[in-house]
Formats: C-alpha cells, structure tokens, sequence
C-alpha cells in the first residue's frame, strides 16, 4: 500500500511552523509536501512543470488546502484540481481566515470536502487536526 | 360767397330771360298781334326755375308781368287799368306761372336728391374699397408675420405690403437703441428703387430722440400720426430732402407689444388728408407686429434656455459617469484595502500569538514569573489589536455595505444573541426580556451587531463584583412616525451626562486602559448602522444609575 501523503498548501511562513508543530503533536501519518504558492501547487496536482514524474512527486491522499494564497488564489487551485480529470475524488480540506461567506459557497461549488476557519490559536489548530486525522485517515474510506 | 354769388346768377339769369321774352315778343307783335301777350314771358319763367329753382323764377314772373304790362297792355306806354278780357288773361298767366314754377321746383328738388344720393353712393364705395384695402393690408400682414420665420425676414415685407396696399412710396423701420436714448433705422423700403434716394441716405444715417420728428414724435405719445404735407411741418427735420425728393403726406405708428419696440413710418408723393380709419388699423397692426416680435423673442430664448438645458444635462450625465466610474474604483480599492486588513494585518497577529503561546506551552517550565507576564503581555496585546481590527472591519462593513432591509422579529434576533455568545455565559449575566419585542424592517445582520454591542456594553460596564443585570424591551408610548423604540436598561456605571454627546463617535473611551477592555469602536458601529437602517439612537443615563439605549427603528407597514 502507498504512503498516505498530505499536501499542505500554505504560503506563510508561521502558520506552516504552526501546521508542523500541531501534526507533530497529533502523531500525523505518513509523509507531508508543503507547497508554497498557488502556481506551485498547480504545477504538483495536475502533474506538469517540474511534477511531471509520479515517482518523485506522487499524487496525494489528501489536501489541506488555505485560500488565501499568493500568484493564483486557493479557489483558483481548487477549480483546476478538480477540473484536470472528472473522476478526481481526492479529499480537500480547505482552510480560510476570511470572514466571507461567499469565499466559502464557492469553495463547496468547486468540489471541497469541507471548509474550516483557520484557528488563531496554536491550541485551536492542534484541536482541529485531531478531528481531521480521525475522520480523514483513521475512519474514512478513501475512493 | 360761391353759393351767393350763384344765386345772385340766378336772378341774372331770370332778368336776361324776361328782356329776352320781351324783345322777341315786340319783335314777334306784328304777327301774333295782341294774343297771349304772356306767352313768351311765360318761357323766360320756364328758363329761370330751371337755372335757378323757384325764385328766381318768382322774380322773372313779377318782372316778366309789369315788363308786359308795360309794353303791350293798351293804353300802351302807360299803366292803367287793364280791360276785363286782361283779367283773363293776367288769371291764366298767374296760374300758368304757378304751375311752371311748381313744377320746376319739384323737378329741382328730385335732381338734388338723386345728385346727393349718388354721392353717398360713391362715398360709399370708395369707403368699402378702402376698407377692403386695409383688410388685404392687414390679412397680408398677419400671413406674413405667421410664415416668417426671423424679424429680418418679416419687417421688409410688412413694410412692401403696406406701401404696396395702401398706396405708400417709402417706408422705414426705426428702433430704439439699447439704452432707449434714440432711434436709428433699421430697414428701408421704396416702391421704386431709382427714387428717393436723398431722402433714402438722410433717413438712415441720422437718428430722432423723443420727441423730436416724425419717429421721435410717436415714440413720445405712443399713438399713430398723420402729416398731410411733411415740407410744411415745423417739426420734420427731414423736411428739405423731402422737398427735393418730392415726399408729401407721412403716416408713422408705433410698434409695441409688452415694451415699445420701434416705430414703422410711411410716406407718399402726394398731399394726403388724414384717414382716421387706416390710422385706427396701424395702430392695430403696430401691435400685431409687436406682439409678434416679442412672441419670436420669446421662443428664440426657449430655444436657447433648451439647448443650454441639454448641454447642461449632457455634461451633468458625463461627470456623473465619471464620477460613478471614480466612486467604484474607490469603493474597490477600500474593499481591497478591507480584504488586507483582514488577512494580511491579523497574520502576522495571530503569528505573533501563537508563538507567544507555543512558549509558554513548550518552554513554560524554563521560565520565571517575570517573563511569564511579559509572555500574557505580549499575548493580550496582540489580542487587543485583533479585536481593534475585527472592530474597524466591522465598522466598514457598516458604512459601505449594501444594507437591505426586511422584516425582522427582534425577539428571536435578541434570545439568539443572549444564548449564542459566550461572553453572556461568563458574566453569569441576569438578561431577560421584557414582554414581546415587536417586528421592526432593519437588516438582521447588521441589528445583530447592533444588539449584541449594546448588550456587550450592558454586561461589561458594571461596578466590578457587581452581577449584571439586563432588561431588553420595547417602547410603543414611543412609537410615533412609524417608528418601533427596543430599549437595552442595565444597573451599570451610568454615563456622565456632558459625555453623553461624543459617547457615539469613533474612538471614544471613558475609562483608563485595562478596567473595561474595548476598542472604542462599539457604539459608533451602532450609530452607524442604525442611521443606515434609516432609524436613530440615543441614551438616558446618570452616573451610579445605570444607562437605558434606545434605538428607534422602522414599523414594517402592515399586510
């Protein structure tokens, strides 16, 4: 069976820190690829550009994915995600600090999975990514 | 003296004609002999009361009987007593004449009632030719002033028309400066191009003040004037060039309507005895053309005022499109900027946070007191600022969102904010509900807001160890204009009454930093929204007393 892998992608700096310690805390599986920007995460998912070979850059069992990104937005990422093949049933998780409920209706329309507010607090987060980890790699069942 | 003179004609006539009638009758004596002796006398009778009426006719009978009486009644060469078969005769003769003379009167007098009669008759025609003259003038008037479009156009054929019609040579329009000080003319007109040409260049080099020439006289009285012969006017400057040019009568009236306008004069070759009728119709038609100079004025400013009117809009329309483009760039770039607030000034905030909290979680233990503190320091002012920035978003939103109003029951809004925050559930705040809170038409999000900073201030501003108590409610006492009042009462600190004013405005802070937390912001948010919403706040409050805020909002109209 293949490595569970977690895409993170997240622009700053500190809440990656935050995102580490938290996983850290949580004992969290398998192998995390951290992607910087939405042109880079693009490149990854859909496999172009420098992700062209599966082997070095495999694709993921999940995505965490925060919407405000620099170059191309989160929901942009998401639209040709989802976009790039029909049957693409990979979880994304999205996280956002906007307060815009419209942010989060368009998220749902273009195929997330689920929508959180990104926690403030180093404790919020670590609380939130124990929920995750039960429900997305200890009880669901991947397609 | 021409009718005595005539008469005494008469008489003259009735002599001659008896002396006549006696020389033929001695001529004719010796073949008539001594009959009908009155015979001839009696045609001399007949001439007289023919020339001149009855009597003369009288006086050639008396004349033409003692003429006879003498010359051929025996004893001839005196008078005598005439013989009995001349009482006959002078009988016959005295009938004869009397007949003669009757009937000569009666025919006299027919003939002069038919002489006058056909005078009147004639009177009466050259009247009704005249008349039908000055209509023409008149009708044509009218259909010119109604096709022409400009005064330019209309002035030189009224001024043909008339002459034309009426059987005037020249004619000439005057006008007043614009100082009304003098009239200068504007236009000439002549039957014949060739003529009048002295008359022509005087005329429209030179200008009149009231009162002074024919123009200057009508724009003094304001009525029409008639001068029969202008070279023996005393008061015709022009005079001498209307000698040489042979001008005689002149006719001028004046051309008004609202204000006088000008004067249009007329002249003739000939001597012209004043015709009150045609006066009489340029005064009427001096105001027809006046009133059509004003009424073409008047259109031509509409004309103008429409014009200017479209340009005006037209440019209103372009700085409002401009302005509109600039206003959404602005609103853009706010929301921009609000967006950066959001996301990328609370980063690097809440960065700051959690690290401050990683520390005392993670390195907690290698720490004394002091830096503990500094830790909750650092953590709470971060805090703060969050709060600060959460508040100006919210204000904004406040200000330039779109605010859609709808019906809203106050009641549910205020029991989900007392159950649903936190901050209620700490305080072990006494909050309650006074009665039913009624329907208002405001924005649910933004009366959310409202009512939970109102209640948030209730619940915060209370003497410390003191359990808040608060009571919403709801006013109808109040309730005039269509207006609903809810009213927010605690048992807090009160509000001194000088602060009360500057209470709702931005910023505004009663307390020293750290015994009430707050941003300052709360109550201007619901100023704000509540003007938005198109209603009004207020408080009544005293210092020790707690405070009662009310807010009047919209009745939703009845279905």
């Amino acid at each position: 069976m293949k490595e569970f892998l977690t895409v993170l992608i997240e622009d700053d700096a500190d809440d990656v820190f935050f995102f580490q310690r938290a996983m850290q805390k949580v004992d969290w599986p398998g192998a995390i690829q951290i992607l910087r920007d939405g042109a880079e995460a693009i490149a990854y998912l859909t496999g172009r550009d420098s992700a062209t070979d599966r082997r070095q850059h495999p694709t993921p069992s999940l995505v965490i994915l925060d919407l405000n990104l620099p170059i191309k937005t989160g929901l942009d990422v998401l639209q040709v995600f989802r976009g790039c093949e029909p049957d693409n049933t990979t979880p994304v998780v999205v996280l956002t600090s906007s307060t815009s409920q419209l942010d989060v209706r368009e998220a749902y329309r273009l195929g997330a999975n689920c929508v959180f507010n990104k926690p403030s607090h180093p404790d919020g987060l670590v609380d939130l990514l124990k929920v995750l980890k039960v429900h997305w790699i200890d009880y669901n069942r991947h397609a | 003296m021409h009718g005595s003179r005539s008469s005494w004609m008469t008489y003259g006539v009735a002599v001659v004609s008896v002396a006549v009638a006696l020389v033929l009758s001695k001529l004719l004596e010796p073949f008539l002999g001594d009959a009908r002796p009155y015979l001839a006398v009696l045609g001399a009778v007949v001439v007289s009361v023919w020339r001149g009426g009855w009597r003369p006719a009288a006086f050639a009978a008396m004349i033409g009987y003692l003429g006879t009486a003498y010359l051929f009644i025996r004893p001839r060469q005196e008078a005598g007593v005439p013989a009995s078969d001349f009482a006959e005769e002078l009988a016959a003769y005295l009938v004869s004449c009397g007949v003669v003379v009757s009937l000569g009167e009666l025919w006299h007098r027919a003939r002069r009632r038919a002489e006058q009669h056909l005078k009147s008759l004639e009177q009466e025609i050259a009247e009704r030719k005249e008349g039908e003259r000055r209509l023409i003038a008149n009708l044509a008037i009218a259909q010119i002033l109604a096709e022409s479009p400009q005064l330019e156009d209309a002035v030189p054929r009224v001024l043909q028309k008339v002459g034309d019609t009426l059987g005037w040579q020249v004619g000439a329009v005057w006008i007043p400066d614009a100082d009304e000080k003098f009239l200068r003319c504007l236009k000439m007109w002549k039957t014949f191009p060739g003529k009048f040409a002295r008359f022509e260049a005087v005329s429209s080099g030179r200008t009149f003040t009231r009162g002074i020439g024919l123009p200057g006289r009508v724009w003094s009285t304001l009525k029409p004037l008639w001068i029969p012969d202008v070279t023996r006017d005393e008061n015709f400057p022009r005079g001498p060039v209307a000698v040489a040019d042979g001008l005689h009568a002149a006719l001028a009236f004046p051309i008004y309507g609202e204000k006088f306008l000008g004067i249009m004069e007329f002249f003739s070759d000939e001597i012209r005895e004043p015709d009150e009728a045609m006066l009489a119709m340029f005064g009427v038609i001096g105001g027809q053309i006046g009133q059509f100079i004003e009424r073409k004025r008047a259109d031509e400013a509409l004309l103008e005022a429409q014009a200017e009117l479209k340009e005006h809009a037209t440019k209103l329309e372009h700085t409002v499109a401009q302005r509109t483009a600039k206003l959404s760039e602005t609103v853009q770039d706010l929301e921009a900027f609000s967006y950066s607030i959001a996301h990328d000034m609370r980063a690097p905030l809440r960065s700051m946070q959690g690290f401050a909290a990683i520390l005392e979680q993670d390195y907690g233990d290698k720490l004394d007191d002091t830096a503990h503190g500094y830790l909750q320091r650092l953590g709470s002012s971060a805090a703060r600022m969050d709060r600060l920035i959460v508040d100006i978003l919210n204000y904004s939103q406040v200000v330039r969102g779109e605010l859609d109003l709808g019906i809203v029951d106050t009641h549910k809004l205020v029991l989900d904010i007392i159950h649903s925050y936190p901050q209620f559930e700490h305080t072990h705040a006494d909050i309650s509900i006074e009665g039913r809170l009624p329907l208002v038409l405001a924005n649910e999000a933004a009366l959310t807001q409202v009512m939970s900073n109102l209640l948030g201030n209730a619940v915060k501003f209370v003497t410390p160890g003191l359990r808040p108590c608060v009571r919403v409610g709801a006013n109808p006492e109040a309730a005039h204009n269509g207006r609903v009042e809810l009213w927010v009462r605690d048992n807090g600190i009160g509000i001194p009454r000088d602060v009360q004013r500057r209470l709702f405005n931005m910023f505004t802070r009663l307390h020293r930093p750290g015994l009430y937390e707050g941003t300052g912001i709360g109550l201007a948010i619901v100023k704000k929204a509540v003007e938005r919403m198109g209603g009004s706040v207020g408080v009544d409050s005293n210092p020790g007393q707690g405070s009662r805020f009310w807010v009047q909002l919209q009745r939703p109209i009845q279905q």
